[in-house]
């Protein structure tokens, strides 16, 4: 059985605010598709009294709340502080993850991820992470930190910056909510999901009439539902405040949500005291059923954020009802297609915005005709349909786990499949014509890996394999170098095993070379039960992963450059840069989850490896770039790479020309491959500057892979 | 032209059946008393469950009108025990484009005005509102909890709604205009409506609670934080220091209201109290007041701020002098004839207190002046010259502003 771990700065058991729902859905939607799922999370439990109490959840009091307030600080982006004070909580969360060894995590919001980074490595798990992203955090924390203690903001920015970007850098996938969301995190070298707020189809009550608040029950009125979070306010405060001297007595705005607690300290409010409460109703949280009722009576939405990253959570229920929306285009971030919709009315200035909403509940009730293409659009808005492609997204990155993130900064070794077998130096066995099913038939076995240059010790070595353990008992694996155990794990029920643990220089040969011994004491044979089944089974060697474990990369081991494993004849140099193997190694990395995109010339000149490449020949006119781009391990190839320059000095965009290259296709083994190149011409009238160069693959059915580690310097200017 | 008819809203009346009769109920029923001589005249209330408005029928309204007065209250009781609610609370109201509905009474606390509004989206007829004061947009902090935000809600929905507003007194009418164009919300016709004062004139006393026979002086109001009970007892108590035994007692004649109990137990277990130097009277029939009034030395109305000043006229009416604040309405209602003093300033009306107390011939001639001077309307004077002058601005109007 397939297990995620969500992780995130709240519970999710009962969800009230955005956060909360998404990241439920995303567990419900996982749980449907027959995962496991847990949530880990850390939270004030005055802010989630609901909150079950349960293993997973580490709910912290009002002194650590009292704490932050003093402090400056916020339960976001601090909240890893407080678990990394306690090694007891570590300890704790440690021992969780190991039991539940999941195949995969999703942070949820980055600010958990200190605590994941210091588990991860505490117990040596090489299960991919993925970056679940609500919204680009930066951007958001800085519109919500514009006022207030400046010494205390900065802290904050520069923190959860540093949070953020060293998650990107150690994700093996990045899910976003919208296109702009990704656009904006430029993370293009990671796999990507889009996954899109959804909503769940609300369940009408009956007898509605009785239940609808005695305020509303015979006004007009508009709905708006939302958290606290701060923008919400401020965009209600922002785009409704001439609204009560518009609004006539037979209409209200409906507001629902933790963001009545926020709206008595706008200026709106307090403008003019009980001025704002003739026409607007705070009714506070909700019951799901009162909500449903006032949905169901409410004649139109309204959303009226001004700022805030990710999508509206709300925009999507909001569309779902059918009922008529006045937003503005923030609130429609990431539903850009619905703009068009019956009903939808768009305006980012407060004065149309009140008028269209005060002409709304005016006017009587009528239902909203749609098109077939409007319904479906419409249908496409629940979470289902939304996290459709979740679970493979997430299955195809814990088997193409080589180069995805590690303990440290970058994997840089990843070996399954026939790949393997070229390791089996002693005690193994292949059964079959298909050399990937590597069987260890002795007490001992060794795998050998020659030529093994490592960048910095130590790192990690994760050995994932089936135990054939035909009568359930309790059984160890472990794993020897040649002068220590590096770890060992009792079975468990499923038998998929991991033994991880780290290596340093001592456990090598000549500094290149290493051993590892897998000690399984029981081989049995089929045959045992009676079959004719002769084979010595001990374990089935599935994947073995080498990664850094410590610090950030320096410039011989920037993970960008390891890109040079690929290919076959990539010169060794500068020390500890890692020069690998056999082709067999170059096969099994081709499977990696990273997409490959290679410069070869500008202007027939050779890049090599560089990754700033300048043209300074103030005479510049044009100059043609080739290369050749390659999708990740198992995805289909590229039917087209885009070309951009994005700089100061300007933007240029181009679609590339595609190109026959049977010179990679025969080097990665695969003739499917063979129209990987490309080539794009740069215009003569580009300004002189700094860019940086991004590509951009598609695949015939859709999925997008960006790189972007190029600078190209054009003219003098560097 | 059709003539117009008046449909008065009686709501809060059928609400203080059994109740004592605060000044706007007083107001409600004065009019409506007035109206039951109008046999056009229709009489509703508003119905909040289903947001319409309901007829009353005629003969109770008329039976519980046309001889209202302060004893009314208990004979309304049997009333409604010997003829059962349904004749009170009739058929849905349907309005037509010749009314003119008036409502003068409590509608901040529940939806009336945006119910008149939503008719008269449907129909177009004219509705003319009186208000009283808008006192919790000045001073919320002295008002009932729920009044900062119910009464601008009505103040506004009023203003987007009437074609008329009538205000109790000029200071009235000049805050509510002021506020209106602060907050931005439109401005019906702003107009006058003049408050009356009669003697009282009480049927049986079914009890005895007040037995003032001695000289007194007069404070009659509702006890709550914006008549500044707890000031005057403070004057009371240096009086006392000076004047000693001789010091006439004052008596607080009202019922108790919002925000006061500890301040009536204050005053009850006060050394003033045990030598009945203050005392309390609440629930007084007719007789009672009537006697109150006539043998008191002078009334004093501290009041921090009114929209007329009620007690101020009913003392001139009864010839008694008065000593009041200076603020708001309250030296419209003094005409001239009555000393203002700041509600705050301690020593003054220490100073002025003791100063008509030590000198009955000084109090004789101000009294004497209010014989000669005063101009206090009865009631039927006040409510004639309200309705005549509704029918001036809208019998030959057409149809009501139709705002929606």
């Amino acid at each position: 059985m397939l297990k995620a771990l969500t992780v995130a700065t709240y519970p999710i058991d009962t969800p009230r605010h955005g956060g909360q729902i998404r990241s439920a859905a995303i567990n419900a939607t996982l749980r449907t598709m027959g995962w496991k799922t847990e949530h880990l999370c850390v939270f004030n439990k005055n802010d989630y009294p609901e909150a079950a109490i349960g293993p997973w959840n580490f709910a912290y009091g009002s002194d650590v709340a009292d704490k932050f307030e003093r402090t400056g600080g916020r339960a976001d982006v601090d909240a890893s502080d407080h678990i990394l004070e306690s090694e007891e909580m570590i300890a704790r969360i440690s021992h969780l993850i190991r039991s539940f060894n999941p195949g995969v995590f999703l942070v949820e919001q980055p600010w958990l991820w200190p605590v994941l980074k210091c588990v991860l490595k505490e117990t040596n798990n090489l299960s991919p992470v993925v970056y679940s992203s609500h919204n680009h955090e930066l951007p958001l924390l800085k519109q919500l930190l514009k006022s207030g203690n400046t010494v205390g903001n900065a802290r904050l920015l520069k923190k959860a910056e540093h949070i953020e970007s060293d998650l990107v850098q150690h994700s093996s996938g990045l899910i976003c909510v919208c296109e702009a969301d990704s656009s904006s995190m430029q993370m293009g070298h990671l796999p990507l999901l889009i996954a899109p707020n959804g909503v769940w189809p609300r369940v009408a009550q009956g007898n509605n009439d009785k239940v609808l608040d005695r305020r509303l029950r015979f006004m007009d009125y508009a709905l708006f539902v939302g958290s606290a979070h701060p923008p919400n306010a401020s965009g209600f405060d922002t785009m409704l405040r001439p609204l009560v001297k518009m609004m006539p007595p037979n209409q209200r705005i409906a507001v629902v949500g933790g963001v009545c607690n926020l709206l008595p300290s706008t200026s709106m409010f307090n403008a003019q005291p009980g001025l704002a409460e003739t026409r607007i109703e705070l009714l506070g949280t909700q019951s799901e059923d009162s909500l449903t009722n006032l949905i169901s009576h409410t004649k139109g939405f309204i959303l009226p954020i001004t700022e805030g990253g990710g999508t509206n959570l709300k925009t999507a229920e909001a569309l779902y009802s059918r009922k008529p929306i006045i937003a503005t285009p923030a609130a429609f971030r990431g539903f850009e297609k619905f703009k068009s919709y019956p009903n939808v009315f768009i305006s980012d200035e407060a004065t149309p915005f009140c008028q269209s909403l005060v002409t709304l509940l005016d006017k009587v009730g009528q239902a909203t005709t749609y098109q077939r293409e409007h319904l479906c659009g419409i249908e496409g808005l629940t979470w289902p349909q939304c996290l459709l492609h979740l679970p493979n997204f997430l299955s195809s990155l814990i088997e193409a786990m080589p180069l995805s993130r590690s303990i440290g900064p970058e994997p840089f070794l990843t070996i399954d499949g026939k790949a393997l077998a070229e390791l089996a130096v002693v005690g193994w066995n292949t059964y079959q014509a298909d050399t990937a099913d590597l069987w260890s038939s002795e007490q001992i076995s060794i795998l050998r890996f020659n030529e093994l240059l490592v960048p910095k010790e130590p790192y990690s070595v994760a050995i994932d394999l089936w135990l054939y353990n035909p009568d359930s008992r309790a059984r160890t694996v472990s794993v020897f170098s040649r002068s220590r155990l590096i770890g060992e794990v009792a079975s468990d029920s499923s038998n998929m095993l991991r033994i991880s643990g780290s290596i340093f220089s001592q456990d090598f040969y000549d500094d290149t070379q290493l051993e590892l011994f897998i000690k399984n004491p029981d081989i049995d044979s089929p045959s045992q039960n009676g079959g004719s089944d002769q084979r010595m089974l001990g374990v089935n060697l599935k994947r073995i992963i080498i990664a850094q474990v410590d610090g950030l990369p320096s410039a011989d081991a920037d993970p960008k450059l390891s890109r040079s494993i690929l290919e076959p004849e990539a010169p060794r140099g500068r020390g500890r840069r890692i020069g690998i193997l056999t082709k067999s190694i170059v096969r099994a990395v081709t499977k990696s989850s990273r997409c490959r995109i290679q410069l070869d010339t500008i202007d027939g000149s050779d890049i090599g490896n560089q990754l700033e490449v300048s043209i300074r020949n103030i005479e510049f006119r044009s100059c043609l770039i080739r290369g050749w781009a390659l999708p990740p391990g198992g995805a289909e190839p590229f039917s087209q790479v885009k070309f951009s320059l994005v700089g100061r000095a300007g933007m240029f965009h181009a679609l590339t020309r595609q190109v026959e290259r049977a010179d990679v296709a025969l080097a990665f083994g695969s003739p499917s491959l063979k129209d990987c190149g490309f080539e794009v011409e740069i215009p003569s009238g580009i300004t002189q500057g700094t860019y940086r160069l991004s590509l951009e693959g598609v695949t015939a059915s859709g999925r997008r892979f960006k790189e972007s580690r190029h600078r190209l310097v054009i003219g003098g200017e560097r | 032209m059709q003539r117009k008819r008046l449909v008065l809203d009686v709501s809060v009346s059928r609400a203080y059946i059994g109740r004592p009769a605060v000044g706007i109920v007083r107001v409600e029923r004065e009019v409506a008393k007035y109206l039951c001589r109008d046999p056009e005249a229709v009489f509703v209330c508003y119905d909040s469950d289903n947001n319409c408005f309901r007829t009353v029928a005629t003969n109770w309204a008329r039976a519980h009108f046309s001889a209202v007065g302060h004893e009314q209250v208990r004979n309304r009781l049997e009333f409604l025990r010997a003829n059962g609610r349904q004749l009170e609370f009739g058929p849905r109201f349907e309005f037509s484009t010749k009314d003119i509905f008036i409502n003068c009474g409590l509608p901040w606390d529940n939806n009336v005005v945006s119910a008149v509004y939503q008719e008269k989206k449907k129909i177009s007829f004219h509705y003319v509102q009186i208000v009283y004061d808008v006192i919790p947009t000045l001073m919320p902090e002295l008002c009932v909890p729920g009044m900062l935000t119910n009464f601008p809600r009505f103040i506004i929905d009023a203003a987007w709604s009437a074609d008329a507003i009538y205000c109790i007194s000029d200071s009235t009418l000049n805050d509510l205009k002021a506020y209106l164009s602060k907050v931005e919300a439109p401005q019906p016709q702003l107009r006058r409506i003049s408050m009356g004062a009669e003697l009282f004139h009480g049927g049986d006393s079914l009890s005895s609670k007040c037995d003032e026979v001695e000289k007194h002086v007069l404070f009659v109001s509702s006890m709550e934080p914006r008549k500044n009970h707890q000031f005057i007892f403070n004057v009371w108590q240096r009086l006392y220091g000076v004047i000693g035994p001789k010091l006439p007692a004052l008596v607080f004649v009202g019922s108790q209201g919002w925000n006061t109990d500890n301040l009536a137990y204050y005053i009850n277990n006060s050394e003033l109290a045990h030598r009945g130097k203050v005392r309390f009277a609440a629930h007084l029939s007719d007789e009672q007041l009537d006697r109150v009034y006539r043998n008191s030395l002078f009334t004093v109305y501290p009041s921090l701020y009114e929209g007329w000043g009620l007690p101020i006229s009913e003392s001139l009416r009864y010839g008694k002098f008065c000593i009041a604040s200076d603020t708001s309405s309250m030296s419209e209602a003094g005409q001239g004839l009555v000393e203002l003093i700041n509600p705050r300033d301690f020593e003054k009306w220490v100073d002025v207190c003791s100063y008509y107390i030590l000198h009955p011939d000084k109090l004789k001639s101000r009294e004497a002046e209010i014989l000669l001077k005063r101009r206090v309307k009865n009631w039927e004077e006040c409510i004639n010259e309200f309705v005549r002058d509704v029918f001036e601005k809208f019998e030959n109007s057409e149809v009501g502003l139709k705002r929606a």
